[in-house]
């Protein structure tokens, strides 16, 4: 059984006097399996940000279905929703997200603190991932005091801490400088190698050339996927590229 | 078109802002009104419709008015600010846009016309229409005549209108050279700053908590009224430091204590609260320290102005035991006797009954009253200089009593030989056995006897201002001859003293005249008496005319109390309310943030009601505890002015409270109806 599954995925927004209607999303349709590294393109409005939401579980789709290891989302009450998003869902957010009343280590406990873990666990949990993401000597600092590419690494040792069944990423490069994206990717990789599902929406190229797999989203429809298969991150990234082209082109006509 | 363009940029920026504006031109219109109403009641029109204490009311009702004048300034300055600072954002956008720093101050310039032309014309309006209410009210309070055409004060109007019109200006100018000093980028960037962590400031927080307890310290160890005058003001500026210190870097520390504390952190029920807690107190500790002291202001002033009205009756009872009360002094001790006595009585009874004045005894002592200075168990009546501080709280009333003005007041049967006495001590113990009276070299000393005879006092108006000492002893002349203490100084430390206080039943005179009349009568009969006519000086006081007197004092300090309090109470409400706006716009985002990372919407509710809660009744915990600990030392104050009942005083201060306490949380409610509007309304 796949870990994450989307079938006739539908959202259409209304105005607020029930005038026009805007679809977002129109029939989306995929599968990720455990252990998988996914990345989702697609120009601005060609609603990714729409479909991870839903994901995520912060909004409701009209029509179809979001299964999560054999969980449906829409049969979740909003009362449990929040337990389960902290419980089965990590998330790396293109604004870090981060709370500047909490150090980097609150930050990162919060999630944690919130299911009723204790100190010790914690700090338990916190030291392998803080020494994996280069973090141990931030952790007293505050995220007023550290630099973006610093911020998005404490929001990944926040999404991972509760050791996720598959980590959400909107734009996670989006607000970094090429030498921190390169890092934070590097990161991504890293965790995906010891088996961390990653679901990542981006329209860097780049970014994505480092997934195992590109969702391309146009309209509101799965309109094509690449997989990398034994290709190096440069080549892929050349395929990554080509595909998109065709596709703006194919907007053209 | 042109020309009402920056007119019309300036009310489209005050109608978009209305949120913060309305606000900030009720108060405006609020201040305006009262104080041209506090001028209106000083002018003689009103008070001339006061039965008595015209000047007194007058000289009251400027001294409020000038209060009201220099709070505007400092409050509508501080208000201002914060609106400039809210929409600096605006501005900046209008300076990127192309805007130079000249349209904006022509921007500023507008909507300060608007803002107080609005709030000038319907204060002095307002003004002009509740002038008439509040003069009805005083005059009515006071029990004079009541009139009621509507009358228009132009010179207060003109004095009102010009007194505001320079605060305005001074605003104005504050504002523009805010804007005119700041970059278009800071402009933009100002209401977005990253904010740093605040710091536990183990220093400022420690002085705080120190500062408070000495203010507290001398309030309740205070037990004399007169250094109470002085030491209430020090107190009060002690507090006031105090509360802010405590406030601002005490309550962050209290938050990095308990952050401390792992296991109490890390709880879901503390996490998120305590460490928001303390940004939100770095932001509101000034506010809060603020209202806390204006609340602790209201109620002191609530309490013992209600206080002193509703005590008025008491006091004059206390003040004036009879309706005429005579007090006699005689300037040598042989003369101190009840055949003496007896013949004025008698001089008195036969003029009242002459002229059917229905005349009742109500008291009627004699004593030898000596002041002194007290130490250990002496008590020396050497000269002593008034104006030290350090003398005054050693200064004793002595009252001479002879045993059988003692025995006919208790009903004991008690003998004293020469050298004994009974003491009784008013704020001063006296349980030695022995009493040592010093003048110059002579010294007699008294055993005391020890008794289980219930307290015994004088009726004296100053007592509990001054500590008393009754001494009963077998004869008053023959202790202050011994020590060589005449009475025929008319300022000297010596006094042979008779008090006679009588009530009349009489409607034919005022009681003035017919104190009077009585006096006249008895100088008159004791002129041809060789051994009394220019030895003794009899004095007379009424309760109708100088009650009067005093009542009204105490009913104008009731009313300019109550006035005050509702500016005080307004400018709270604005400050909270602002609050409230300013932290909704903060923790809307922050609500996203949790929200997004797996917090339920419960929770986060639960957090911020929580702090919200805490941040809100901070101020009037403290106002509370101020209160509390200020009591005795106001009592004290409230001595000075005749009110000696504990019991009228805790009444009002409870009262006070509780009013102000249902006030504060229907504030609450309204304010934090306006915070949650905001925070859902962004998400």
């Amino acid at each position: 059984m796949s870990l994450l599954e989307v079938n006739n995925l539908k959202k259409i927004y209304k105005t607020r006097f029930g005038g026009q209607e805007v679809e977002a999303l129109r029939d989306v349709n995929f599968v990720v399996e455990e252990g998988e590294f996914v990345a989702i393109m697609g120009e601005s409005g060609s609603g990714k940000t729409t479909l991870l939401n839903i994901l995520a579980a912060l909004d409701k789709a009209t029509a179809g279905k979001v299964v999560l290891s054999g969980m449906d989302l829409s049969g979740i009450s909003e009362k449990e929703i929040a337990t389960f998003r902290r419980d089965n869902l990590g998330f790396v957010f293109q604004e870090f997200n981060l709370l500047d009343t909490f150090s980097l280590e609150d930050n990162i406990f919060l999630p944690l603190v919130l299911a009723g873990n204790n100190y010790k666990d914690m700090r338990d949990r916190l030291a392998p991932i803080a020494e994996k993401l280069g973090i141990t000597e931030l952790l007293k600092k505050y995220p007023y005091e550290v630099s973006g590419g610093q911020k998005q690494r404490a929001a990944v040792a926040r999404a991972l801490i509760t050791d996720p069944k598959i980590i959400l990423a909107d734009e996670p490069t989006g607000a970094l400088d090429s030498k921190a994206s390169d890092e934070l990717l590097r990161l991504f990789s890293e965790v995906n190698a010891q088996g961390q599902t990653i679901l990542m929406v981006t329209h860097s190229a780049k970014a994505a050339s480092c997934a195992g797999r590109v969702l391309f989203i146009k309209d509101g429809e799965v309109f094509h996927q690449i997989y990398r298969g034994e290709n190096s991150n440069e080549t892929f990234y050349q395929k990554i590229t080509e595909t998109l082209t065709m596709l703006s082109g194919g907007g053209n006509r | 078109m042109k020309t009402l363009f920056y007119p019309r940029l300036a009310l489209d920026g005050l109608r978009k802002n209305k949120r913060m504006v309305f606000p900030y031109i009720l108060t405006c219109i609020c201040m305006i009104c009262m104080f041209y109403i506090l001028m209106f009641l000083s002018s003689d029109k009103t008070t001339s419709l006061l039965p008595r204490g015209a000047s007194t009311t007058s000289l009251i009702m400027v001294l409020g008015a000038v209060v009201i004048g220099i709070f505007s300034l400092i409050f509508l300055y501080y208000t201002n600010s914060f609106l400039i600072r809210k929409r600096a954002g605006e501005f900046g956008l209008y300076n990127v846009l192309g805007m130079n720093k000249g349209n904006l101050c022509k921007i500023i310039t507008f909507e300060t016309l608007i803002t107080s032309g609005v709030s000038l014309v319907l204060g002095l309006l307002a003004g002009i229409i509740l002038s008439k209410l509040a003069e009805l009210c005083l005059v009515k309070m006071m029990g004079g005549t009541v009139t009621y055409n509507l009358r228009v004060d132009t010179f207060y109007v003109i004095v009102t209108l010009f007194f505001y019109l320079v605060i305005f200006a001074l605003i104005w100018l504050s504002s523009v050279i805010k804007v005119r000093r700041s970059s278009a980028v800071s402009l933009l960037k100002s209401d977005k700053a990253g904010e740093k962590p605040p710091k536990a400031n183990w220093f400022l927080g420690l002085l705080g908590a120190v500062i408070l307890t000495v203010a507290y310290y001398i309030a309740i160890t205070i037990d004399n009224p007169i250094q109470a005058i002085f030491l209430f003001f020090l107190a009060v500026v002690l507090v006031i430091i105090a509360t802010y210190l405590l406030m601002i870097a005490g309550s962050v520390l209290l938050c990095r204590i308990l952050q401390k504390n792992k296991k109490y952190y890390y709880d879901p029920a503390h996490f998120v609260s305590v460490s928001s807690m303390a940004y939100r107190m770095k932001r509101n500790g000034a506010g809060l320290a603020s209202i806390a002291i204006i609340a602790t202001m209201v109620l002191v002033m609530l309490s013992s102005v209600s206080c002193l009205w509703f005590g008025s009756k008491d006091m004059l009872a206390t003040r004036f035991p009879g309706d005429i009360d005579y007090t006699v002094r005689f300037n040598e001790g042989k003369l101190l006797n009840e055949t003496n006595m007896d013949a004025i009585k008698t001089l008195i009874k036969d003029y009242g009954e002459e002229h059917d004045l229905g005349i009742e005894p109500v008291l009627d002592i004699y004593y030898a009253e000596i002041s002194g200075m007290g130490e250990g168990n002496r008590i020396c009546f050497d000269d002593y200089a008034e104006e030290d501080l350090s003398t005054v709280s050693k200064i004793r009333e002595v009252f001479l009593i002879p045993v059988s003005e003692y025995n006919k007041k208790t009903g004991n049967d008690i003998t004293l030989q020469t050298g004994e006495a009974l003491a009784f001590g008013s704020k001063c113990n006296m349980d030695q056995d022995t009493l040592e009276l010093v003048l110059g070299n002579s010294i007699i000393i008294l055993q005391l006897l020890k008794t289980d005879a219930k307290a015994f006092t004088i009726e004296n108006s100053l007592r509990d201002i001054v500590p008393e000492i009754v001494l009963v002893v077998s004869d008053p002349v023959e202790i202050c001859e011994g020590l060589g203490l005449a009475s025929d100084d008319k300022y000297g430390p010596m006094r042979y003293m008779w008090k006679y206080c009588f009530n009349v039943d009489q409607t034919s005179m005022s009681m003035m005249d017919c104190a009077n009349a009585i006096r006249r009568s008895v100088d008159d009969s004791l002129e041809s008496d060789p051994h009394m006519s220019c030895n003794y000086m009899l004095f007379s006081e009424e309760r109708e005319t100088e009650g009067v007197e005093l009542v009204s004092a105490n009913g104008s300090m009731f009313f300019i109390g109550i006035v005050l309090s509702a500016v005080f109470i307004l400018a709270a409400v604005l400050i909270i309310y602002y609050k409230q706006i300013s932290e909704g716009y903060e923790d809307s985002k922050r609500f996203e943030v949790m929200r997004k990372v797996g917090m339920t919407g419960k929770e986060i509710k639960k957090s911020i009601n929580s702090q919200l809660l805490v941040v809100f009744f901070i101020p009037l915990f403290f106002a509370g505890l101020h209160l509390a600990f200020a009591f005795p030392m106001i009592k004290k104050l409230l001595i000075l002015f005749g009110i000696y009942t504990t019991g009228l005083f805790v009444i009002t201060t409870v009262i006070s409270f509780g009013i102000f306490a249902v006030f504060y949380i229907a504030v609450y409610k309204m304010t934090s109806n306006v915070y949650y509007n905001i925070v859902s309304g962004v998400k």
